[in-house]
């Protein structure tokens, strides 16, 4: 990606700017599905000269998941307002002329998100008011009328058919993509989607759900949560999907117990359970927390097929494939 | 010959961290690079024990196999996988290649797997043993090839 071709399509989407100049481009590691660039424009306007910092999100040549950026670019949109800290959108754009790829374009947040700088670093003083507000965002992002008669017009996600079709939802989507993308038997994901399909629970309602909710996902600021990022798995579902991913093992960063490296689960339920409202049930956790691991392999497994056939040069895409076995041992664990 | 294949990946390692890491401006390329690295390792760690991993794991999925087949036997649902899983737990592996023996255990996981799914929920106590025994082959099998990356647990 380069300043000329950044500064050539900020002209075509402000043609009232003048002196574009774009610096310090650079692409931030770690995105495992869609390219995350950060680069600085400005430029001069009505007079005066102005500043900026953007991020690019840009399709991958192939990715860990195969969404639609259509959606997440939606869904920041339609979240703006709410409450849910989540950075402005500007363009949607799919003409490749551009930068090779389609991509969407949004302002840039101040904060970190580094999941071992938050644990690390000088955040930790401040852990227990993170711990505090990622409970209470988690529970506004809940709350949320997603609904397009009276809400945020959501409905273009996919509504599941209520509450107790929740789980057969995420069932259906992650054994899809499963046989889709698998490039050898997977028995103990199999064994996972006969336990998942009888043992499915009742949402206590049908709720916006993240679907990424962890750790590493969201930007802070001194003691602030500043921006919720990582919108690609959005949909409607069961609030408690969230709840459960957040407590995946995966995303111990700080290499003990704490959710997200933040605070123990118990804690992270009743501070949950307090600002939503909502009951935290053992066997519903129990139920996503398998659908969380199952989902994880899959995506991991999609990510392994496309380095395997040439599709990804990224390294993480081979990388993120061997720590299948672990989820493994974790899913037959919680299904034992 | 030396260096061996082992001994040779984790040499590249060294000559990427100590030469060409520190070289790297971009954030990005040096995140691959890193990930390289540890990728080098992973395959150096296998090297040696891959065929005997594959062996060890091939006969004990013939046993449970042969143990699935015996309990599916008469079952009037069962019929397919019973034969099948009877096959399979005859074979024998004729050859080290690591293609060779990760085909057949592809066999063996996708027989495996279908037996799983029908094992779900059964009530028959044999049913249920053979489960136990399939999550538990699997997960000493799985535990041999994890990295132990994930993060301790939460509530145990």
């Amino acid at each position: 990606m380069r300043e000329e071709q950044i500064a050539a399509y900020l002209q075509h989407k402000m043609p009232d700017a003048r002196e574009i100049a774009v610096s310090q481009i650079w692409r931030i590691p770690g995105g495992a599905s869609r390219e995350t660039w950060s680069f600085d424009a400005s430029w001069q306007e009505d007079g005066s000269r102005r500043e900026r910092g953007f991020i690019v999100r840009r399709d991958p040549e192939a990715s860990l998941l195969e969404t639609e950026r259509y959606v997440e670019f939606r869904v920041y949109q339609a979240l703006q307002g709410t409450g849910v800290p989540v950075p402005e959108v500007y363009w949607l754009e799919t003409d490749p002329q551009w930068l090779e790829r389609p991509f969407f374009v949004m302002g840039r947040l101040p904060g970190e998100a580094s999941a071992q700088a938050l644990i690390a670093g000088a955040f930790a003083q401040n852990r227990d008011t993170i711990a505090q507000q990622k409970a209470e965002i988690l529970a506004r992002i809940h709350s949320l009328d997603w609904s397009t008669s009276s809400g945020l017009g959501l409905d273009f996600l996919g509504v599941p058919d209520g509450p107790d079709r929740c789980g057969q939802q995420e069932i259906d989507r992650w054994e899809g993509i499963m046989r889709q993308q698998m490039l050898e038997p997977q028995p103990a994901l199999e064994l996972a989607l006969a336990w998942l399909r009888a043992h499915q629970p009742v949402a206590q309602k049908v709720t916006l759900v993240h679907a990424d909710y962890r750790t590493g996902n969201f930007l802070v600021e001194g003691d602030r949560i500043t921006g919720v990022l990582d919108w690609e798995m959005v949909h409607l579902g069961d609030p408690l999907e969230d709840v459960a991913w957040a407590c995946l093992r995966a995303w111990r960063w700080a290499g003990d117990a704490r959710i997200g490296g933040l605070m123990p689960r118990q804690e992270f339920y009743q501070r949950y359970e307090e600002a939503s409202g909502l009951k935290v049930d053992p066997e519903s956790i129990r139920f996503w927390e398998v659908l969380g691991n199952l989902k994880a392999a899959v995506i991991f497994l999609t990510g392994g097929r496309s380095f395997c056939e040439g599709r990804s040069k990224d390294a993480i895409h081979a990388f993120t494939a061997y720590l299948n076995p672990d989820i493994e041992v974790e899913i037959l664990r919680l299904i034992d | 010959m030396r260096p061996n294949g082992e001994e040779l990946l984790r040499g590249i390692q060294n000559t990427l961290a100590t030469y060409v890491l520190p070289e790297i401006e971009s954030a990005h390329a040096r995140f691959e690079l890193v990930l390289v690295t540890a990728l080098l390792g992973v395959v150096a760690s296998e090297w040696d024990g891959a065929a005997q991993r594959l062996v060890d794991d091939n006969g004990a999925l013939r046993e449970l196999a042969g143990r699935g087949a015996a309990a599916l036997a008469g079952r009037a649902e069962a019929g397919g996988p019973a034969d099948e899983l009877r096959s399979l737990a005859g074979e024998a592996d004729s050859s080290l290649r690591l293609s060779e023996l990760s085909a057949a255990n592809g066999r063996l996981r996708a027989a495996l797997a279908r037996l799983g799914a029908l094992l779900e929920g059964s009530d028959a106590p044999a049913l249920r043993e053979l489960r136990v025994a399939v999550i538990e082959h699997l997960r000493a099998e799985a535990q041999g090839r994890a990295l132990s990356l994930l993060g301790p647990r939460a509530d145990s």
